[in-house]
């Protein structure tokens, strides 16, 4: 149980990126999909009485 | 004059210019792939007189008409970016690519000739059809020479020649330009497939009249049939464009296939199983409602459900327990820890190859299928959900997509590169890395 338990530990980060590196990655993946999505609800809605 | 090394607050200049050219990206596809799946479904609409291909036609028209402002109100709000955040590089850039850039901007200008055109004369060329059509293949093939001078950049600053720089054949013609224009070409088609398969499918779910119903269940499945179909040639091209990257950027191909970011490949065969997986199930779902009722194809399809979900499985699995070490997502002996049906050869080989052939043998039994026809309108809602889960897969896919190909170029971050070997992240020259020559001289 406890060789278990150690297993799933996690054991080391050998990638070693800084803490703002990981916050900019997903700050910037949100971004796209954001501005992405806004630009297709925009053409939707401009179009929608057509 | 001094250059300022100006940053961006919060997000940096690396991310913003990664926005920028993303975004773009998935607007730009989306109008390349629609410009050319458009003319032909109009086409086909006056091959078979088929009302809901006119529809559909017009209707996607209409999108790239509107988006195509968002699209490029994006692409100058890059360059804008990258001239003032990495002015040094963008001018080494327009140095090599100079000519490339050149018949970029006057593409731009034939596209926007071209496609705005043939949307507004649909009525007035409606007894003209043919010619009409052509006008729409003419501004499909623009857009496609404008993502091929594009892709000579982008393929350059990952492979580039060992040629002079002043040697305009052997830059445009580097190592990875012919694949690349191949995996964007199919995948640009395949992305507007799904999506437009996704949207059919959330359009069904709202409509209450019979007449729409029975057009956005056809306009998903039509889709779908883009979407998977083209898919389907991915994993061959994908395999010769990572075989020219391992040839002409060893370090850039470790980096994502062995590396600490080896976890993008699971990830995108995680991606790719949901999508081909989604795909058969609908496909198996429409069978159902076949005008001809075919109970052998239903059960060959059942066991290409499985085969497909098997092999989908099998590509996903890690090599060793280092699964995502830049956030810690390392179990046991990290890479120490091999995992069983891992490793990339054979089973991620048997994995794609089986994929495919499955892919290509069912997609075969529901264009039989397809040939005699289906009753439209009556499909469930679980149908029209595999569809849309596609669609918001396809969009993540191109992300992952994207994102690969560009931090492959970081390597180790020791130093990481804008053009591979040749100029780094910090915008300095390293002329004894480099593949190119004559880049330090100026020539």
């Amino acid at each position: 149980m406890h060789e278990l338990a150690l297993l799933l530990l996690q054991a080391q980060t050998t990638g070693n990126p800084t803490g703002v590196g990981l916050f900019r990655f997903f700050a910037g993946f949100v971004l796209i999909i954001a501005i992405f999505v806004t630009a297709l609800l925009f053409t939707y809605w401009i179009s929608k009485e057509e | 004059m001094p250059i300022g090394d100006l940053d961006v607050p919060v997000i940096g200049k690396n991310v913003t210019i990664a926005v920028l050219v993303q975004t773009h990206i998935l607007i730009a596809t989306l109008i390349l792939g629609a410009s050319l799946i458009a003319p032909t479904a109009e086409y086909l609409g006056m091959v078979t007189k088929q009302p809901r291909y006119e529809r559909f036609a017009r209707n996607l028209a209409r999108l790239i008409v509107i988006l195509f402002a968002t699209g490029s109100a994006l692409a100058i709000t890059f360059v804008l970016a990258l001239v003032t955040l990495f002015p040094i590089f963008f001018s080494y850039l327009q140095n090599i690519f100079f000519w490339v850039f050149l018949v970029e901007a006057f593409l731009f200008l034939g596209v926007i000739i071209v496609l705005y055109a043939w949307y507004s004369v649909w009525d007035k060329l409606a007894y003209r059809k043919s010619l009409h059509v052509v006008f729409g293949f003419v501004a499909g093939g623009i857009g496609l020479i404008q993502m091929t001078m594009i892709n000579v950049i982008a393929s350059y600053m990952l492979t580039p020649s060992e040629a002079p720089v002043t040697d305009v054949a052997s830059t445009y013609l580097n190592p990875t330009f012919v694949p690349l224009n191949m995996h964007r070409f199919v995948g640009n088609l395949s992305y507007v497939g799904f999506l437009i398969a996704g949207w059919a499918a959330w359009r069904y779910l709202r409509s209450t009249g019979e007449e729409d119903r029975e057009y956005y269940d056809w306009m998903g499945h039509f889709g779908l049939l883009w979407g998977f179909g083209f898919l389907l040639l991915q994993p061959i091209i994908g395999y010769g464009y990572l075989k020219a990257i391992r040839e002409s950027s060893p370090e850039a191909f470790n980096t994502i296939m062995l590396g600490d970011k080896s976890w993008l490949f699971i990830l995108l065969m995680v991606e790719l199983g949901i999508m081909g997986v989604a795909s058969v199930a609908y496909f198996l779902h429409k069978l159902r409602f076949a005008v001809r009722p075919m109970e052998n194809l239903r059960k060959l399809s059942v066991g290409a459900f499985a085969l497909m979900a098997l092999f989908s499985v099998l590509n996903v699995i890690p090599a060793d327990a280092s699964i995502v070490p830049q956030i810690g997502l390392v179990f046991g002996g990290g890479e120490g820890t091999q995992i069983p049906l891992g490793s990339m050869y054979p089973w991620k080989y048997i994995g794609l190859i089986g994929l495919t052939l499955v892919g290509f043998f069912v997609l075969a039994l529901y264009l039989r299928a397809t040939a005699s026809g289906f009753v439209w309108g009556r499909a469930s809602r679980w149908s029209q959900y595999a569809l849309m889960v596609s669609a918001v897969v396809v969009v993540l896919t191109m992300v992952t997509m994207g994102y690969t190909r560009e931090t492959a170029r970081r390597v180790d971050n020791d130093p990481g590169y804008l053009i591979y070997g040749c100029i780094t992240l910090q915008q300095q020259l390293t002329p004894e890395t480099c593949a190119a020559t004559g880049l330090e001289r100026g020539d």
